[in-house]
Parts: structure tokens; sequence; C-alpha cells
């Protein structure tokens, strides 16, 4: 490892080789030492020197970490003792004299037992409305981010740009623990916006970034020089084939990963793969994971993986275990359903085609949502994007299909017959029963669509419209 | 003297037209008599989000016929409407 790599944000900096002089420092916290093996410590891991550094230090201690998506003191889930806040000071170098004392810890309830020890605890994105805690075993973790690296080569020559949320596991799992390990020099960047992005890039000079859809082409529309990275990473709901090769001509290599909070990195295209394949969405397993399908018709298939380095289970907010559907069990399957319908084919490539809970029944057929998005996104000229979600109203096909659809920009004013569109491009029973205008997809800050937010704005204004 | 003036009353219809194209061309639920010259465009004054800042950096370039280059990019320039008034005047 080169000491002298680090690890920065817009004014902090923190070579490899002072890193133990901050842990020894964090040894003698007074609060620190009284944590037994099953505390557990709310952490805002804000993408930050401070917040990187803590981490770090806590991963190697026998505690548990609940990863919290903000600082918030009102929302702390009741199976945490104690929470870590950060009394950082952004705009100003680090000062190591001061450290221990920017270093908070409030007791919240010291007689909680967890039960186990050395996990890390993340919330999941809720893109489908509910949260989850789920537990990793530290062990799994840092397993699944090696795991990554045989398939993602990240070097200590690299330079890494993070700007995707350290708390998901996106952006801890297969984004800042790979470029920890390899030993690379790593950006972190809070609270990403495309300008902040620009900035900093054109300052860092990174050879490898993270991504989520949404910046992909925000990036590709704004940024005029044609940067070239050794590697873009991204992850969420997939590119359409157009942007992806726009921004690889600009930006180069661009790499599609498929995870999940529970199971970490699953797959990703393989970097030597012509760009039609990846910007087509094939993805090849990485190493120990296992898969097997679970067929509901013809070409697709609920795909069920085994990954070595799994989750451990989902708990409710006072600790207690949870299954995948929210009732209480012992212990999770060794099979996890990933409820994506996926097309494989023989020489191991395989396809998600989209959510599975994604799908509809019409007039009998089971039909993908993806599938439907897909066709209107690449049959109807007028449109930039479309999104069909379903609602428990029944019509003579079936459940009734919202599509709300966001116009190019020159189409935005005029009044477009999506339906009469859509008729000539598929099957009837595809036809969703209602299109919605929207100027903007409602997105997540994890970058997935917020599918839930569109099913309020039918309910709330769709209806009206429609 | 004459040219201060002038110089004044351009910055001012720039302003005038960026709250314009802010108001009613991007996807935000903000007034134009709402919209403080002197605050931040982002989430710490008026909120605008990535999306609604690329889309007006396309208009400001199309209104302005001007092109905004990768330098000139940076978050200062979006620290508010007085400074990116001046910017595009000076690119006028």
């Amino acid at each position: 490892m080169e000491a002298s790599n680090f690890i920065s944000d817009n004014c902090k900096s923190v070579n490899y080789a002072d890193f133990n002089s901050y842990f020894r420092i964090l040894d003698n916290h007074p609060e620190l030492g009284k944590l037994s093996p099953d505390s557990v410590v709310h952490f805002y891991f804000a993408n930050n020197t401070v917040s990187a550094l803590v981490f770090l230090y806590l991963i190697t201690k026998e505690i548990n970490i609940f990863l919290s998506k903000d600082d918030d003191d009102i929302k702390v889930p009741g199976f945490c003792s104690h929470k870590l806040k950060i009394a950082d000071d952004e705009e100003n170098e680090i000062n190591k004299a001061l450290f221990a004392d920017i270093i908070h810890f409030k007791k919240i309830d010291e007689t909680k037992r967890f039960g186990s020890t050395n996990n890390i605890i993340f919330e999941t994105s809720g893109s489908t409305g509910k949260s989850k805690f789920v537990v990793v075993k530290k062990e799994d973790l840092l397993n699944n981010a090696k795991n990554f690296l045989k398939r993602i080569t990240i070097t200590e020559k690299d330079r890494v740009f993070i700007t995707v949320p350290c708390y998901h596991m996106y952006g801890l799992g297969a984004a800042f623990l790979p470029a920890y390990l390899a030993g690379a020099t790593i950006r972190l960047l809070n609270k990403n916006n495309v300008i902040k992005y620009i900035e900093t890039d054109k300052a860092f000079n990174p050879t490898i970034v993270y991504h989520v859809p949404t910046m992909i082409k925000q990036i590709t529309k704004i940024y005029k020089s044609s940067n070239k990275y050794r590697l873009s990473v991204v992850a969420g709901d997939k590119i359409d084939a157009e942007n992806f090769s726009n921004y690889e001509s600009k930006f180069g290599t661009l790499v599609n990963l498929y995870g999940s909070t529970e199971l970490g990195a699953i797959a990703t295209s393989l970097p030597e793969d012509p760009v039609e394949i990846r910007a087509d969405g094939f993805l090849k397993f990485l190493p120990g994971v296992k898969y097997r399908l679970n067929t509901v018709q013809e070409g697709a298939s609920i795909l069920e993986i085994n990954h070595p380095f799994r989750f451990s289970c989902y708990i409710n907010s006072n600790g207690e275990i949870l299954t995948n559907d929210g009732e209480r069990v012992t212990a999770m399957t060794e099979w996890y359903n990933s409820n994506d319908l996926c097309k494989i084919d023989t020489s191991g490539y395989f396809k998600i085609l989209g959510r599975f809970n994604n799908s509809v029944n019409r007039n009998g057929k089971l039909i993908s949502i993806s599938e439907i998005e897909s066709i209107i996104d690449q049959g109807v000229n007028e449109i930039e994007k479309c999104l069909v979600t379903q609602v428990s109203e029944n019509t003579i096909r079936g459940n009734k299909l919202i599509l709300y659809y966001l116009p190019k920009m020159e189409f935005m004013e005029k009044d477009i017959d999506i339906r009469k569109a859509c008729f000539n491009i598929m099957e009837k029973d595809f036809v969703p029963d209602v299109a919605v205008k929207i100027k903007k997809i409602p997105v997540l800050d994890n970058g997935k669509i917020d599918r839930v937010s569109l099913q309020n704005l039918y309910k709330n204004e769709g209806k009206n419209n429609s | 003297m004459f040219l201060y003036k002038i110089y004044i009353k351009m910055k001012e219809k720039i302003i005038a037209d960026l709250k314009k194209i802010i108001s009613n061309d991007l996807d935000v639920n903000i007034k134009m008599d709402e919209i403080d010259e002197n605050i931040s465009l982002f989430e710490d004054g008026l909120g605008l989000d990535s999306i609604a800042v690329v889309d007006l950096i396309t208009k400001i370039e199309d209104h302005f016929k001007i092109s905004i280059d990768d330098d000139d990019l940076n978050t200062k320039l979006f620290s508010s409407l007085i400074k990116l008034s001046e910017f595009i005047q000076s690119k006028l």
C-alpha cells in the first residue's frame, strides 16, 4: 500500500500512513471504551473523511453498528443503545489534537442487549415503500467487498471517486470498502449534485467513479470534456442503451452492478465485453454466487440466489428477527428469493427483466411491467422516459395499469395521444389504461425510482387528469 | 457613469430573465416574486436539485446564446443569481 495515498473530502485529507495515529486517539476515547459487544451504535456515515476514519475504526471493534441514513436524533430505532455524533467543522483542515473532542456519544439505553456482536445493520432503501433493517456480519461485508475486487480490479494506483452514499450497501460494500482494501486514493463527495461532481472531478482527476443512474444522464448532458476514466460503475435502475453508449463514448468503460442490501454485490457486466453487451444489461455472477431459477413462464424466471457472503436476518425497529414477509422466524434459508425476473443463457450471461412483484396479470398472462416500459420507451418517439405502475382497480383486462410519461423537451407542452401510439406498437393486453404526464421522474437518494411517489401522484392528481 | 448605468440595467434585465426561466420553465414550484437573488440556487437556498440545475444551464445557454464551459461550472457560480448574472454578462 502506498503510504502517500489518502482519503479526502472537500477540505480534509488523511494519508493511510496516519490512520493508526487517529485510531490510537479513538482507543483512548472515554465513551468508546465503555461499549459492550452487544451494543448497537447509531452512526451516520456521511461521505466525508472523519466519518470514514471513524467507520474504519468501529469496524475493527467488537460491537454492532447501525448505519443510519441521517443524523436525526428523533428517528433512532429502538434497537440502538448508543448514538455517535461527529461535530465536524466541514470547512477546515483536520485537527489531530482535537480529533477525540469532535466524537460524541449519547447513551440511548445502555440496558439494550442485541444478542450478537460484530454486525452492521443497514436500513433498506424502501423503493417499494417499506423500510426494513438488514443485519450483515462484519466478516461477510468485508468478504463481499473482497469478492467484488475479484471482478472489478482496483489497485493502489487508482483514484476512486465515491459520490454514492456510504451508508448504503452499494456505497459501502462495492465502493468504499473495496477501494480501501485495495489501498487506493479515495475522494468522498457528500450530498452529490452535478455541479459539485464536475468541480470535484476536475480537481481530483479520478480513474474510477461510482454513479447512480440519474447522474449518468446529467453529466453526459452538461459536462463538455471527455474525461476518460479507467472505469465507471453504476447500480440501480437500468440505463437505456442510448444513454449508456453516450456516457461511454465520453467517459470510457461503464459497468452495471447488480446487487442488494441483503446480498451485497451479486453480479456485474464484464468490463472487457463490447459496449453493446453491457448496454443491453447482460451480467455475470461474481465468484461463488450460485443461482437457481423458478420458472414462471417461457423465457422468464424468478432468480433465487445462494450468496456465500449474504445477510444474517431482517429485524424490526425493536431488534426482533423477521422473515422476508414480516413474520418472526429464527433463521433465514440459504436461498434468497430476489423477486427479480430474469433471462439466462447457456454461456452464463443473464439479464434482469424487472421485479416479479412488478408484474401484472392481464387477461391470464403474467406480463413484466419493465417490459411494457421498455417497449414504450423504444417505440414512442415523443417520450423521454416512461414508468408504469398498477393499482388494484379492475379493468376488463385485469389490474389497472397507469403510465407516467416524461415527454421529450420539445413535446412538453404538446398533447400526445400516448395510448394510441401504444396500441400501434404492443399487444392490447400490454397497453396501460391511463396515461399521466409528469415533468420529472421522482427518485430516491440512492437513485432508484420512487414508485411510491408515483402511485401517490395518480391517487392525488392522475385520477382527475386522466 | 453612463456606461455604469448601462451595466446595472443589463444586470437587472439578466436577473429578471433568470427569475422568469426558473419560475416558468423549470419543474420547480417557485414564484418569480419569491426568488431572492442573494441566496444560493441549491438546497441551502432556492432548493434546486441536480436535474433542475442541468435544465437551468441548458436554458441559460439557449436564452442568452452563450456556451458555459466546464471550467465555468463551480459551486460559486450558483451561490446566487447575482453571481450567475455577472457571469452571463461577462459572456455576452
